[in-house]
């Protein structure tokens, strides 16, 4: 972290070196927080540490690099930080130079529609909260709920926040919109709107019916009221239903008895993953065949989005107990080891996949239990001469403490036919503490991961976080992903 | 047939796998390669009170009680089932029985093969218990009620599970081995206590409830030294190819026991004075203590020890400084038959220092006032 660095130091060739390595690794440090960070709670650390940890690297980079600080927008961060970025940006005004103000505003143009729809409401609620007010903040807050959305559907689906960003940032609606935002007396009277969710939202108060022409988390939240129970309110919403919500309702209406067939085919690879973790083993192995298809077809459907082939992988998935995750992100680091294995073995071209502690079932009946021993299967993994070692843990090695990183290093400095290997470790989890994943020593290149999905691009970043490559080499790659990005 | 007690605690035929390090504490895995199932234990709650036992010589032992262990055991090496799987009647187990306060004995029989102890206050007991009778010939200098009545009564402060800084969080981090029955528990000082279960089942089981026992010397040391996760380093000249490196691997593996019997010198095979508590034949329930040496660790425990002479059950607490010197005290004194000036003659004092220690001790009312006024 550069704390003092003078800036008239900087015309010796030495310094000039060391003030580069140093600018490299803040935003090395920056990135790789960003990749696994989500604010939320760890097994080993508190939600305020990880918030005030994130929130301190966030305002360091912007402070320090505001050019490469808005082009990590390009990197696939994960949403919460994504989000985080442009809040921050806006809050800050826009740049001076042109070309710059130009390029940050295509960022954020792309990155809000990237962002699931509460994500950006959410962060416009932040920014009213904030009392960021300056021209550009109303011009987006205005495009996104004006233009980039289907108007209506947000006014009932998010109508609290929407109407506190629509206030902050003097946007207008049409009459109708107005009305239901902003009348309580007006939405119960199913005469005053002609818009068809407007006026199913008002009925809804006096006929079930119209309760099922609404969005089904706005249903959900109607349906006691109304007097409807689960097993209804499962069986004729299930057709509103987005996918992520008919995934998250699959234990429930088991319980109430409704058939609600997930679309498994169609989920994302770490849903997938975290929705396999939560069945029971005995369960897990009775669907073995479905799940593992589909689990299969995930990572196809990943691997075919952004084909990178791998040669020689071996792959050491740590499920130790504390893969088990926190209350706010239960199973959440197993789950990703779940989905890098999958999405690895149909990447690359010969793997080894080696569960730390041994895992004697397939590898979908995975459950989070036991020591983390990383030293036996790095050990296991040499022995099948791998190109790449991949290592998904979350760096809280304890059977022994720092065994790993030992072995990585003393195989590469001494062991003929393994000079070669790239340790790479893919850590879930951030460290409050260390404003970094936990790394498992200098041999071994350490990347935050908040989705299997990212595996791929993850490893073409270690090379980075390993320190190999020069400053010149991460803001051309960081320029190279943003032209990619922003372009239509 | 009388097996002798307990000469020394050995942990053999356990493995002792590396730490885990949180924050002031560390703790070390105990893993029992071949398990057994003759021998099962499982937590049997009481209710928010405290506790008090009715001993059989007609004293009581009072203290904050949460749990008791039932001890499950069979002849043979039978298996037997996790406490709560089989059917039993219901005597145990009855709702009402767990509302009342006062406690029958301290280990007892509550089923053929089934026994009812309450961790470390079986230790405990016995510790207090120490020359509890007082003087056997009526010196003047002690009070008038100490020469009829002996200690009357005697006290001594444990420190919570839950007022152990960090133990809490420490228990619910630590990542259970598989086939882990037990646990050395460490803290800046030394082994604060060690716990061993008869299975890794009922390990896992009572986990936790390493929360609810009562430790020693925790608050007094609240500065004390943070333990640093203990690294031992690969040796690398060794290594040319990956056979060697995996036996650079296995022999700094096959170190961690010998690390943990480096820290656990004051327990592991130091000499202990053991009683025998209860038989539960082939099995025996026996009560030990270390020396009272107040220059070195001193550790009380209880343990179940097999018809092999291996223990099954083990559960340890850490005396304190004061503690130690108290009890020492107390032993100095039974074996010159609390005769003050034969006291002071063994120990190179004067009979004032020594009762000016007595006070310091917080025995001083075992004296007549008058002998405290004249060294104040």
């Amino acid at each position: 972290m550069v704390a003092s660095i003078d800036g008239t130091g900087g015309d010796r060739p030495d310094d000039r070196t060391r003030i580069e390595a140093l600018e490299r690794e803040d935003l090395v440090l920056f990135i790789n927080a960003c990749f696994a960070c989500t604010g939320q709670r760890e097994l080993y650390g508190g939600r305020y540490g990880q918030q005030v940890s994130v929130d301190f690297l966030h305002r360091y980079t912007l402070g320090n690099y505001r050019r490469l600080y808005a082009r990590s927008l390009a990197l696939g961060l994960n949403h919460f930080n994504r989000a985080m970025i442009v809040r921050l940006l806006l809050a800050a005004g826009s740049p001076a130079d042109g070309e710059q103000r130009a390029e940050e505003n295509a960022l954020i143009t792309v990155t809000l529609a990237e962002l699931p729809p509460q994500r950006v409401h959410k962060l416009f609620e932040a920014l009213a909260r904030d009392r960021v007010n300056n021209r550009r903040t109303r011009a987006v807050m205005r495009h996104y709920l004006t233009e980039a959305r289907d108007p209506h559907f947000d006014a009932v689906k998010y109508r609290r926040r929407v109407l506190v960003a629509a206030r902050h940032a003097h946007v207008g609606f049409d009459e109708e919109t107005e009305r239901f935002l902003t009348d309580p007396e007006a939405r119960r009277q199913p005469g005053v709107f002609e818009v068809p969710l407007f006026r199913a939202y008002a009925e809804s108060h006096f006929a079930k019916e119209a309760l099922f022409r609404l969005p089904f988390s706005v249903a959900e939240g109607l349906a006691a009221s109304r007097g409807v129970s689960q097993e209804e309110l499962l069986k004729r919403g299930r057709d509103r239903m987005t996918a992520g919500e008919r995934l998250r309702s699959q234990a429930r209406s088991q319980r109430a008895g409704v058939r609600l067939p997930a679309d498994l085919a169609a989920a994302p690879l770490t849903r997938l993953a975290t929705y396999v973790c939560s069945l029971d083993p005995a369960e897990r192995r009775r669907r073995h065949d479905e799940l593992d298809g589909a689990l299969r077809a995930a990572a196809d459907r990943t691997f075919q989005r952004a084909p990178s082939p791998l040669g020689r992988i071996a792959v050491v998935a740590d499920r130790s107990w504390s893969s088990a995750g926190s209350f706010e992100k239960r199973r959440r680091p197993l789950a990703v080891a779940l989905g890098c294995v999958y999405l690895l073995r149909r990447a690359a071209a010969e793997s080894v996949v080696l569960w730390a502690p041994d895992l004697s079932r397939p590898d979908l009946e995975v459950t989070a239990r036991g020591q983390t021993d990383l030293a036996t299967p790095l050990l296991a993994a040499l022995r099948a001469a791998p190109d790449t070692v991949v290592i998904v843990s979350d760096g809280y090695e304890n059977a022994p403490t720092g065994l790993a990183g030992q072995v990585a290093a003393t195989a590469r400095d001494r062991v003929a036919g393994c000079s070669d290997v790239a340790f790479v470790h893919l850590n879930p989890v951030f460290d409050a503490d260390n404003l970094a994943p936990r790394q498992l020593g200098p041999a071994v290149a350490t990347v935050g991961i908040r989705q299997a999905e990212d595996t791929l691009a993850l490893l073409g970043f270690a090379r980075f976080a390993q320190g190999t490559a020069s400053l010149a080499e991460l803001e051309a790659h960081l320029a190279a992903r943003t032209r990619h990005y922003i372009t239509p | 047939m009388t097996t002798p007690p307990l000469q020394r605690i050995e942990l053999t035929g356990y493995e002792i796998a590396p730490p885990q390090a949180f924050g002031s504490l560390m703790l070390f895995p105990v893993i029992d390669p071949q398990p057994r199932a003759d021998l099962r234990l499982a937590r049997h709650v009481f209710g928010p009170d405290a506790g008090v036992v009715a001993l059989p010589d007609n004293t009581t032992y009072t203290g904050y009680i949460p749990h008791a262990l039932v001890v499950d055991w069979r002849r043979d090496g039978e298996v037997v089932a996790q406490h709560g799987a089989t059917m039993e009647r219901g005597r145990h187990r009855d709702p009402a029985a767990r509302q009342v306060a006062v406690i029958d004995r301290m280990v007892r029989r509550t089923d053929r093969t089934q026994l009812r102890l309450l961790p470390l206050h079986t230790a405990f007991e016995g510790f207090l218990a120490l020359h509890f009778g007082g003087p056997a010939i009526a010196w003047t200098e002690w009070s008038r009620r100490t020469r009829r009545h002996g200690l009357v009564e005697r006290s001594e402060t444990v420190t919570p599970g839950r007022a152990v800084g960090g133990l809490d969080e420490a228990l619910s981090l630590f990542e259970i081995h598989h086939g882990q029955v037990g646990v050395l528990l460490f803290d800046g000082a030394g082994l604060l206590s060690a716990f061993v279960a008869a299975h890794p089942d009922d390990y896992r089981a009572l986990h936790r409830s390493l929360i609810e026992d009562f430790y020693g010397d925790v608050l007094l040391q609240p500065a004390a030294a943070a333990v640093g996760g203990v690294t031992l380093a690969l040796d690398p000249s060794s290594v040319t190819d990956l056979a060697s490196l995996e036996q650079a691997v296995a022999s700094v593996r096959s170190e961690w026991a010998a690390q943990a019997a480096v820290a656990a010198a004051g327990l592991i095979n130091r000499p202990v004075t053991a009683q025998s508590v209860y038989r539960l034949s082939p099995f025996r329930l026996e009560r030990f203590r270390t020396a009272l040496d107040p220059a070195a660790e001193a550790h009380l425990g209880e343990a179940i020890v097999d018809g092999g002479g291996r223990i099954r059950y083990l559960k340890t607490y850490r005396l304190t400084g004061a503690q130690v010197r108290r009890a020492a005290l107390l032993e100095l004194l039974a074996t010159h038959e609390w005769n003050l000036d034969a006291v002071a003659r063994a120990g190179d004092d004067t009979r004032d220092d020594v009762v000016r220690r007595i006070e310091n001790a917080g025995f001083g009312y075992l004296l007549n006032p008058e002998v405290l006024a004249r060294v104040r």
